[in-house]
């Protein structure tokens, strides 16, 4: 590979790639050398209204807005959070017009990456451990890298080759960060030359601040914030962590010493939350147990609360954890600023969390347990300290169904996807079919593990072995093994669920049409799911009239309830390479509108390909009685076994929020639900009137914001069939 | 358990304007008045009817094929439903999927009727919320109201009854000590006025509420303030004038119109006979508030 010509590019991660290649170095040294040349050259961008700084992970990055890219990306060979290093065809397409002269060298170098870089399946957010970054520093981390180094060193000919390369790799990548660090201080530095006024005041503020801050110990506020921001950008920009409680007792500090400008910290935290939705990041939490018990709440959480009314944004998802402790009057400020609009803070019943983590087989201490994390969308991490593969895959219950009643036939794809479990036909009992849809369920199981062990293992020892989650992730280094191969404290596997609630209504109506009430043949249903309803609208219409999931109806729930305990119960059965178990979770966004696709009709009355549910709620439009009802239907699901989140998705009318006393029944709704075990809660407030203007209208509703599946988006980005889904959710309220 | 039956129109589940907390409310057919605004038409007659929501109808035509009088017929035109030939079977209802044709008002049991209120039990627990009876007119359905407070009082339930206050004063001595608090209605205060609006003279309404006040029942005003019919100074001052002569009233509510009656009506096949359609304007229900409030200690809040 010519390296003059990539650093002529600009290339600077390929640069150390391929001089790590160059010089036989072993693998992962090659990663360890590209962020290490990538960090040494990169720029570092001050733009005139921003304070935080670096305020992206590349000079020059390009954002989706602009782009339509997954996240910001600068580089040819550049990084994502979740990928690590990766080939980005966009990029290169735009530096073949910067350098016309060097086209055929980009598609020459592009075939090579192709070739070498390699991925196995499966993806993970995380959480960086920004409480070491904020109360030790980034020094005193590399100090436990060193101690190992030299301890695996001295080992001599007897140490183990993937420990030494390994730590080597990681001690590039510091290396790297350091330079980085440098060369924000000293932009920063000259750009505080440069300013005046006003602007200059407070980017003195943020450049003192800063080279106090992340290399060692932060004692401000300000301090604290720009480490973890920091850190978050070396991340890739995914989630956060425990956002407030690493910084809320600098934020308290400092407001009762009146040495914080509240003002500016606003500013400052408005602008973070800007940078989340421009780069297309992910979570934060806030709220929740303490490592000692204690509710953690303190005046930061407040702040990040209002931040949530004040910007209406997709992004961060932000996740509240509400313990039996947490005072309500931040339960129904979390409210109010939902009612602005934005979908956010999502709501989570801690308590269950805790204890739910606690007794599962995952090794975690009390204190440890207490420290939940969120990424990505919502599934469940232990802030800083885990590896939660969190999405590896998805099972579609709802197809599972389908197999059951073809004999394990796929009618979409037209081959024997599952187990011979007979005929529809010649079931005798509901009781007969059901054990046919658990055969199903339990074969999808077992496949999805056997594929994913493979795939997983081989992320032990190839590909990107994610150094920037091997250093930030708690206990990897002293483990000497990467955060991919299951270096982190803990580990499990995170596998979203699809159809839950169509499954259960498909279930239900078979369970009332053909085995209680004979009111439909065997016979006449599979010819109508067969012909997908065509010349069998009465069937459909049957079908639909029978009772459904989300009104705390037990002919139905009690369905739901068995056959999830025994998917869940399968699912947790299997161990991880890593280590730790693989845990369900209803989460869905991306995935949705494909889970659909793959399924042809099925018996709740749903048509060939249409959309499936999205959370572990009601089919949109069928919980008939209000949310007590629905509340109390997915309260009885065992949700404890999917702790991965079981999101679920709550809409309401505006008017709802319009007044003290409703506002505190709202809460004691979430609160009833919480101590029935309901695990976590995400409110929209919309009305479909609104929804259908921004249909026509889009260019008057180009901030409208929903929430699906743990995800906020803009409405108008959806497409339209999800448009539809939104709108025909039951608008509860009165 | 109790063999009493009543006649329910409506079971609403996290009710949150019909007393504290969350509440269920059970809507009870059949009312005594005949209010020209009321927004609950459906619940005037104590007989079942057939409702039909012409928007819901998909003209499957299953409706006409089991009608024994042949009232359902479906053409080009859409579905024609001739209520004079109805003898309200309910028969097509059952073959209703799509839920166009329903029946309206079912003959329940206490149990039936407690074993739907207890689902909420642990939303009332959280919120100090309960049971509601409303109407319709409760009163109307004596025996079966009084036993589902009981049933409720067995569970421990906060109870709320809406009442237009227009029964026989025995029946409310034989429950109050059942309700934590009665809704109770007061729609007119100059009689006339009252009885030409809702077909019932005022004056025993009154000595109702004042002497269930003097038995020690707590009560919420709720008035009705309908545009051109009563939203007059004069009627502000009388509400407030009312509620001052009450030891144990713990607010008034004001309650705009709205006009979701007139939908409900056709839907049953009745007249409307309300020719405001508009739902008040915020500013205008904030000033009728403001105007009972001056006259009154008693908090005065939109219902």
């Amino acid at each position: 590979m010519n390296l003059k010509i990539l650093s002529e590019l600009g290339e600077w991660a390929a640069l150390g790639f391929y001089e790590a290649l160059e010089q036989d170095l072993p693998w992962p040294l090659n990663y360890g050398r590209a962020f290490r040349r990538m960090y040494e050259n990169m720029d570092v961008r001050v733009p005139g209204d921003k304070y935080l700084i670096p305020c992206e992970p590349f000079f020059m990055s390009q954002n989706m807005e602009s782009h339509k890219l997954w996240s910001a990306a600068g580089l040819i060979l550049d990084f994502n959070h979740h990928s690590g290093l990766k080939l980005n065809p966009s990029i290169a397409d735009e530096k073949k017009k910067i350098f016309p002269e060097h086209a055929g060298f980009i598609d020459e170098f592009c075939a090579d990456l192709r070739k070498i870089l390699v991925r196995f399946g499966g993806y993970t957010h995380s959480n960086p451990d920004i409480r070491r970054v904020v109360g030790e520093g980034f020094l005193h981390m590399e100090k436990e890298l060193d101690k190992e180094l030299a301890a695996v060193k001295t080992q001599g000919d007897k140490a183990v080759p993937s420990e030494l390369n390994l730590l080597l790799a990681l001690k590039e990548y510091t290396t790297g960060i350091k330079a980085y660090y440098s060369r924000v201080n000293r932009t920063l530095m000259k750009s505080v030359e440069e300013a005046e006024g006003e602007r200059k005041k407070k980017l003195k503020i943020i450049s003192d601040s800063f080279s106090n801050c992340f290399m060692t110990k932060s004692e401000t506020f300000i301090e604290g914030f720009l480490a973890v921001n920091f850190t978050w950008m070396l991340d890739g920009c995914d989630s956060i962590g425990r956002f407030d409680q690493a910084l809320g007792p600098l934020f308290e500090k400092d407001h009762k010493g009146g040495e914080l400008d509240l003002q500016f910290a606003r500013e400052l935290l408005d602008e973070l939350w800007q940078n989340f939705e421009r780069m297309n990041a992910w979570n934060l939490q806030i709220g929740g147990y303490a490592p000692d018990g204690k509710d953690g709440c303190n005046e930061f959480t407040r702040e990040c609360i209002l931040a949530c009314g004040r910007n209406k944004l997709r992004r961060p998802n932000v996740a509240f954890r509400i313990t039996e402790k947490t005072p309500e009057n931040l339960v129904v400020e979390a409210l109010k600023a939902l009612s602005k609009g934005s979908g956010r803070p999502a709501l989570y019943n801690d308590d269950l969390y805790v204890k739910t983590l606690k007794s599962m087989d995952l090794g975690l201490s009390d204190e440890d347990s207490r420290e939940i994390g969120f990424g990505g969308c919502t599934e469940t991490m232990i802030a800083g300290l885990s590896n939660v593969g969190s999405l590896e895959g998805e099972i579609n219950l709802a197809k599972a169904l389908e197999l059951s009643i073809f004999g394990g036939f796929d009618p979409v794809g037209k081959v024997q996807a599952g187990p011979h479990t007979g005929h529809f036909e010649d079931f005798k009992s509901f009781d007969e079919f059901i054990a046919a849809l658990k055969r199903q369920i339990q074969y999808k199981t077992d496949s999805f593990v056997a594929s994913n062990q493979i795939e997983l293992r081989k992320r032990f020892t190839a590909g990107d072995p994610k150094l920037y989650r091997t250093f930030f992730t708690r206990d990897c280094v002293k483990n000497r093994k990467s955060f991919e191969a299951g270096g982190a404290r803990y580990n499990w596997a995170v596998l979203t669920y699809q159809g839950i609630a169509n499954t259960i209504d498909s279930a239900a109506a078979i369970r009332k049409t053909v085995f209680d009430d004979k009111s439909i043949s065997a016979e006449e249903l599979v010819q109508a799911l067969k012909s997908d309803f065509k010349g069998h609208e009465k069937t459909r219409q049957k079908l639909i009239a029978s009772p459904k999931f989300g009104n705390d109806n037990n002919y139905v729930d009690e369905i739901g309830i068995d056959l999830l305990k025994y998917s869940w119960n399968e699912l947790y059965s299997h161990e991880t390479p890593r280590g730790g178990r693989y845990i369900a979770s209803c989460i869905l966004f991306t995935t949705y509108l494909g889970a659909g696709r793959s399924v042809a009709a099925t018996p709740d009355g749903r048509r060939a390909f249409e959309a499936l549910v999205d959370s572990v709620g009601a089919v949109p439009g069928c919980d008939e009685k209000g949310p007590t009802s629905l509340l109390k239907s997915v309260s009885k699901l065992p949700l404890w076994l999917a702790a991965g989140t079981p999101v679920l998705n709550l809409r309401f009318q505006k008017s709802l929020f319009s007044n003290e006393e409703s506002l505190a029944k709202l809460a004691k709704l979430i609160r009833a639900f919480f101590r029935q075990g309901g695990m976590q809660v995400q409110i929209s407030v919309l009305d479909s009137k609104e929804l259908r203007n921004a249909q026509k209208n889009p260019e008057k509703y180009k901030d409208l914001i929903v929430r699906i599946g743990g995800y906020s988006e803009y409405f108008n980005g959806l497409e339209k069939e999800l448009q539809e889904t939104v709108i025909n959710r039951t608008e509860h309220g009165i | 358990m109790t063999q009493i039956t009543g006649k329910v129109f409506d079971i609403q589940k996290f009710s949150i304007n019909d007393g504290p907390g969350i509440r269920t409310t059970v809507f009870l057919k059949g009312c005594p008045l005949d209010c020209l605004w009321c927004h609950n038409p459906e619940s005037k007659g104590g007989d079942p009817e057939i409702s039909f929501i012409s928007e819901k109808c998909i003209l499957c035509g299953y409706c006409a094929a089991v009608c024994p009088n042949k009232c359902h017929a479906i053409s080009g035109k859409g579905h024609s439903y001739d209520r004079a030939k109805c003898l309200r079977c309910g028969k097509c209802t059952m073959e209703c999927y799509s839920k166009a044709l329903e029946v309206i008002g079912k003959e329940m049991s206490v149990e039936e009727v407690m074993s739907e209120v207890l689902k909420d039990v642990p939303f009332y627990e959280t919120s100090n919320g309960g049971m509601t009876i409303s109407g319709g007119e409760p009163m109307a359905q004596f025996q079966f109201t009084k036993a589902l407070l009981e049933e409720a009082k067995r569970h421990k339930l906060h109870n709320c009854l809406e009442t237009s206050g227009y029964a026989p004063m025995e029946r409310y001595r034989e429950i109050f000590r059942l309700v934590d608090i009665f809704l109770f209605d007061f729609k007119e205060s100059e009689p006339a006025r009252h009885l030409k609006c809702t077909g019932v003279p005022q004056e025993v309404i009154i000595r109702n509420l004042v002497e269930l006040d003097s038995l020690g029942a707590k009560s919420v005003l709720r008035c009705p303030i309908i545009p051109k019919i009563n939203d007059r100074k004069s009627h502000f001052k009388e509400i407030a004038k009312l509620a001052d002569r009450l030891s144990n009233i713990i607010e008034i509510n004001i309650l705009p119109y709205h006009p979701l009656g007139k939908s409900k009506s056709s839907r049953i096949g009745k007249e409307y006979p309300m020719s405001c359609k508009e739902f008040p304007e915020d500013d205008e229900v904030r000033s009728w508030i403001e105007a009972v409030q001056d006259s009154t200690k008693v908090p005065v809040k939109k219902g």
